[in-house]
């Protein structure tokens, strides 16, 4: 009876052990790499290309029972990348956020291309980031809007002068 | 009790609780308990229907697939789920294609690896067209020049959906017909080979 007891013993507080680290390493991760948008840096993609203009924005729509948060536009000579928080709340058999599906358009109508992003997965949502080419005209802000199937949601984000010599 | 005995099985409550917390931020995938369940959270994660399922489909060569052949506004799919380890877990076709009204009827297609070089092929439509009884796959086999027609009659659910499985790149397809009562065909979409 003893035997069997102790090796229940040391069963059971192996299994806690392997639990613990698994879980640990999981919300270590989240918690350090709170930047992380997906497999590049995109601050160190932004600062290739030069000066880069930053602006919070924080504004968020539903899309059904889930958040859609535009966190900061960042604008260089090159692009415009906008970072975002995706939250859903649902959290098995789920797909990932259709980043590349978002449109930006400028107030003179121009649709300005999308050309990449990335971002990290977790089981509550996403962190991700979309770059785009910079509209033919200088805009002080674009319209980020959400438009697939009967689902819709913008917001609109202030942008520093950009498309001339910026 | 015993305090040892109290310890163990406080520590057998952790070891639950761990697991509970790996399930619960995904860290172990488990997938739906059904295929339904699994079309429909697959569609609402999708931000997509919910759509009317009009047939169930059991792959007949593939007992660890299910289509769900379905509309939602102007759009139809065919949202394949998967069994895996006990669980259901979401697969193509899930996004709704849009319904072309101006056409007699509209189509989509999906080709899945199933091992082995070879391809699982899944296509799949909507008619529009009342006129239309039947709808006519056309394909010839690339090593023979053989035809391969598959037909399927339309009922009032009005989608179609051909299953086939082959070795990969070994057939061309030539066209999708959509045929009246009397074998006429209304309306043909070829594929340029």
């Amino acid at each position: 009876m003893r035997r069997i007891a102790s090796a229940l013993t040391v069963l059971r507080r192996t299994i806690i052990i392997f639990l613990v680290i698994i879980l640990a390493a999981y919300y270590i991760e989240q918690w350090v790499d709170s930047g992380k948008r997906g497999i590049n840096d995109p601050m160190k993609e932004l600062k290739a290309d030069g000066a880069v203009a930053t602006i919070p924005v924080g504004k968020s729509f539903a899309i059904d029972n889930d958040t859609f948060t535009a966190d900061a536009v960042y604008v260089t000579n090159k692009q415009i990348m906008v970072t975002y928080t995706y939250r859903m709340k649902q959290r098995k058999v789920s797909w990932s956020f259709p980043e590349m599906s978002l449109k930006l358009i400028t107030p003179d109508g121009q649709q300005l291309t999308s050309h990449s992003g990335g971002s990290s997965g977790f089981s509550w949502g996403a962190r991700g980031n979309v770059s785009y080419g910079l509209p033919d005209h200088p805009a002080d802000r674009v319209m980020l809007i959400y438009d697939l199937y009967d689902r819709y949601g913008e917001i609109e984000l202030p942008l520093p002068k950009v498309g001339e010599g910026t | 009790m015993k305090k040892k005995t109290l310890f163990a099985i406080g520590e057998w409550i952790a070891v639950a609780l761990l697991i509970w917390l790996c399930f619960h931020e995904n860290l172990i995938p488990i997938g739906g308990s059904t295929p339904e369940e699994t079309h429909r959270l697959s569609e609402s994660s999708f931000h997509y229907g919910p759509s009317e399922i009009v047939r169930k489909v059991e792959v007949p060569f593939d007992k660890d697939q299910v289509i769900f052949l379905g509309t939602y506004k102007d759009w139809f799919s065919a949202d394949s789920v998967y069994r895996k380890r006990g669980g259901w877990f979401p697969g193509g076709g899930v996004a709704g294609v849009e319904i072309d009204r101006d056409k007699a009827f509209s189509y989509s297609w999906e080709g899945n690896s199933a091992g082995d070089s070879q391809i699982m092929y899944k296509f799949y439509g909507y008619v529009s067209d009342d006129r239309i009884a039947t709808m006519e796959l056309l394909m010839t086999e690339k090593d023979t020049g053989k035809p391969v027609q598959m037909r399927e009659e339309i009922t009032n659910d009005r989608m179609f959906l051909f299953l086939w499985k082959i070795k990969d790149g070994s057939r061309d397809w030539q066209a999708i017909r959509g045929l009246d009562k009397d074998n006429k065909v209304i309306y043909e979409q070829t594929f340029g080979t």
